[in-house]
């Protein structure tokens, strides 16, 4: 018995210890930084500065190196697990068709000269292209949007031939900067990390945004063989190899640095790309128009854009809940925050301080129909659609900018279309422009590079506006350049240029057919959150007639048909037909809501007719009733 | 007027009820346009039927001992002697009283939700109100139709 008790004792240690060490080991994958200790003071970031190799860095290294993010905030932030987020994940991670969620805005390939505007992404959205489906390599693609990257993603990858992984040994990654969003400092400069971009600094990039760094040089100079850890002049005097200079007293007595680091993002810091400008024929200054409800109200971008360590962060769509792991995304929606929850169930409304709704006298049927930001987000539209800007597709906050509202590429907005999900939004479109081979009804884009040096050679003579706007293309121009490409380029089925919802090609003779609506010229739309207005400049605030009108912008407005084509330049399509409903039945609704205050004269009368005998008849009745109660005949 | 009154009230019935039970979605598109059209004329009609009817149909002595009854029970008195009942007559009056007292809670239930008046709880109340009020109507309308073409063909 003795000798049972023992054993049963010695089999059971190791179920009192493992417990214990599996705890240990979880604990152990999450760094310092990864897990809040529960005080919502922000620690202080007086850290050691640590190179891509690992080395801490001190003011009289030399050869001075940039602080690597991955290495410094690495050190305390699982740096592995920040990069499968959102913002870094795309074309590098694979998250699952379904965890890309709903289409958003595309970085555009705009190019005037060759009469392109084409939206491309790492992420599967349907409508888009890949960028090496339009030539674009990865080091490309970084030189031309790695301005309003974050990092991260692809621009980690080493690239795909021998001549771009040595570029990227002289360049450097593009890592993850953490201080695009993190940075607190006032000093913080995210239009140098654009700028260090197109010198290709990789490197460098993330370094040169803060204010005790200063970047100088360019790694787009250096040889293939540059090695920046052991820097040679380059021979060309007037080439300056790429270095860094820290300020002077940057560096405490321990060669730490203080960062001035933010978990809760300020608003600026997203602004950087997510800016947005309508240009309504007004002055499209900022001191003109209002912010988004929710920051005049006291919020901030992350308030509902929120994210763990995992950096999944909440888009804040209906739906997302089914696609994301985010736990709080189902009640960081319009929805999650300004309604209540299902009965019974714990209460979420009000969430954020968000007023719930009454929606005062509109029928229940609109909710089933409509977006909540049909009616309440993006600009009050207009009898014609209007160009807007954005940071990504405009290069919005970098030096140099083109200010000028026709340049490329061209994003109209708002237009109201039907989402998949069958309800009505408010989207920005572009009208895709390129150059592509079809065989069969397979429409390929030819390379950027292809276009360029073949087009761009036939469209040479054209004067192209100051504006950034593209030329006017004949039909003349539209033939040459076909016939060009097709004799230049290795053209497996036929070349042909979509535009404006068309595709052109050239019949057997050799003159130019137009096929509209083709759906390889779709146009490429993403729905608009923001700006949210508030209750008192909703659609519909005033009367029914805001959308239920004959001329209500909301079914006819216009929807301009961009394209630089001369013939049909100036066309327009209208709103309705990109709600997927029958022309003359909206207008037909429309104008019945011109009888509308008729219908309620005429029922409220016919009530109170009903009402009176009623209660006529009833009022004798009860003279009969009270009669025969007190025995009268 | 009866006649456009029935024709109407099938419209309505038709348009209102066929989306909902047959199709699972609220009504829209051009039968919400036919709905809507033929509402205030329905209306009207109920109103005018009510004005030219409600004094033939008001329920008097010889409809029924049935209520007699009542009334003595509830005064404590003896009724005397019994008439024999009216016949559908009766049922006739009943029902018409009863379509008039559902044409308001019918009518009012919609027309208040089209003034910004009440928010979405109670627009949901209200298309409630309307439905069920709706179907018990249109009951109480198809049993009066069959007593009055019964009455018409005695």
């Amino acid at each position: 018995m003795r000798r049972i008790l023992i054993l049963t004792g010695i089999l059971c240690l190791p179920l009192l210890v493992c417990p214990w060490r599996v705890a240990a080991a979880e604990s152990e994958q999450k760094m310092l930084g990864d897990e809040s200790d529960g005080s919502r003071a922000h620690p202080i970031h007086l850290i050691p500065l640590m190179t891509e190799e690992g080395e801490k860095v001190s003011p009289d290294d030399d050869p001075l190196l940039p602080f690597s993010t991955s290495k410094t905030c690495g050190a305390c932030h699982s740096y592995s697990t920040v990069t499968k987020g959102w913002h870094f994940n795309a074309g590098v991670v694979d998250i699952g068709i379904e965890a890309h969620g709903r289409v958003g805005q595309p970085w555009i390939l705009a190019d005037a000269r060759t009469g392109i505007q084409i939206p491309i992404s790492y992420r599967p959205w349907p409508g888009v292209f890949k960028p090496e489906q339009v030539g674009l390599s990865r080091l490309l693609f970084l030189k031309i949007f790695g301005r309003h990257i974050p990092g991260g993603g692809v621009g980690e990858q080493p690239g795909e031939e021998p001549s771009q992984i040595m570029r990227s040994m002289v360049s450097g990654k593009l890592e993850a900067n953490c201080l695009s969003c993190h940075d607190a400092d006032p000093g913080h400069n995210q239009a140098e990390y654009a700028a260090q971009v197109v010198r290709e600094n990789f490197r460098w990039a993330a370094a040169a945004t803060c204010s005790f760094a200063a970047v100088t040089g360019s790694a787009k100079d250096m040889p293939d063989t540059y090695d920046p850890m052991m820097p040679e002049p380059p021979d060309d005097p007037k080439l300056v190899a790429p270095a860094i200079a820290y300020r002077a007293g940057a560096f405490d007595s321990e060669k730490r640095v203080l960062l001035n680091i933010e978990r809760e993002s300020a608003a600026n810091r997203c602004y950087f790309c997510h800016s947005n400008m309508y240009i309504d024929g007004n002055d499209a200054e900022k001191w003109s128009s209002d912010e988004d409800i929710h920051l005049t109200a006291g919020l901030t971008c992350v308030d509902c854009h929120r994210n763990g360590i995992d950096h999944n962060i909440i888009r804040g769509y209906e739906g997302e809940a089914d696609v994301s792991a985010n736990r709080l995304s189902a009640t960081s929606s319009c929805k999650g925050c300004h309604l209540p929850g299902e009965p019974g169930a714990e209460p979420t409304a009000g969430r954020l301080g968000a007023p719930v709704p009454e929606h005062l006298g509109l029928p229940p049927v609109h909710f089933e129909r409509l977006t909540c930001t049909a009616c309440h987000s993006g600009p009050w539209p207009g009898e014609k659609t209007y160009l807007a800007k954005t940071s990504m597709a405009h290069r919005l906050g970098t030096v140099g900018v083109n200010k000028s509202a026709e340049a490329l590429p061209h994003v109209l907005a708002p237009v109201f279309a039907k989402q998949d999900d069958g309800k009505i939004a408010p989207h920005k479109l572009i009208w895709p422009a390129f150059w592509a081979d079809m065989k069969d009804a397979n429409v390929t884009p030819i390379g950027f590079d292809a276009v360029r040096q073949t087009v761009g050679k036939v469209m040479a003579k054209h004067e192209l506006p100051a504006s950034g706007d593209w030329p006017a293309l004949s039909d003349e121009n539209i033939v040459e350049a076909l016939k060009a490409l097709a004799a230049e380029q290795k053209i497996r089925g036929k070349a042909v240029y979509i535009s404006g919802g068309s595709l052109y090609s050239l019949n057997g003779s050799g003159q130019l057919e137009k096929e509209m609506d083709h759906p390889a010229a779709r146009p490429y739309m993403w729905p608009i959150a923001h700006d949210v207005r508030p209750a008192a400049q909703a659609l519909g605030v005033r009367y029914c007639t805001d959308c239920h009108a004959t001329d209500a912008p909301f079914f006819f407005g216009a929807v301009a048909v961009d394209t630089p084509v001369a013939a049909v330049r100036d066309s327009a399509r209208e709103m309705s037909e990109f709600q997927d409903i029958d022309a003359t039945y909206a207008k037909a609704f429309a104008f019945s809501f011109v009888f509308r205050p008729m219908l309620k004269i005429v029922a409220l009368c016919s009530c109170a007719v009903l009402g009176l005998v009623l209660l006529l008849y009833g009022l004798r009745a009860l003279r009969c009733v009270v009669g025969m109660l007190s025995g009268q005949d | 007027m009866y006649l456009v009154a029935v024709v109407c009230g099938a419209v309505l019935a038709i348009t209102g009820f066929y989306p909902v039970l047959i199709k699972g979605e609220h009504i829209s598109g051009y039968l919400m346009m036919l709905h809507a059209t033929c509402a205030p004329v329905f209306a009207a009609c109920m109103a005018a039927l009510a004005v030219m009817w409600a004094g033939r149909c008001r329920f008097e002595r010889f409809d029924c001992p049935l209520t007699a009854r009542l009334v003595s029970w509830l005064g404590g008195k003896e009724t005397g002697d019994e008439v024999a009942c009216g016949g559908s007559g009766v049922g006739q009056k009943a029902l018409f009283w009863l379509l008039i007292v559902l044409s308001l809670p019918l009518i009012l239930s919609i027309v208040l939700s089209m003034f910004p008046l009440f928010g979405t709880h109670y627009q949901n109340l209200f298309l409630g109100i309307h439905r069920y009020v709706a179907a018990v109507f249109v009951l109480a309308a198809a049993l009066h139709m069959v007593l009055l073409f019964r009455t018409r063909s005695k």
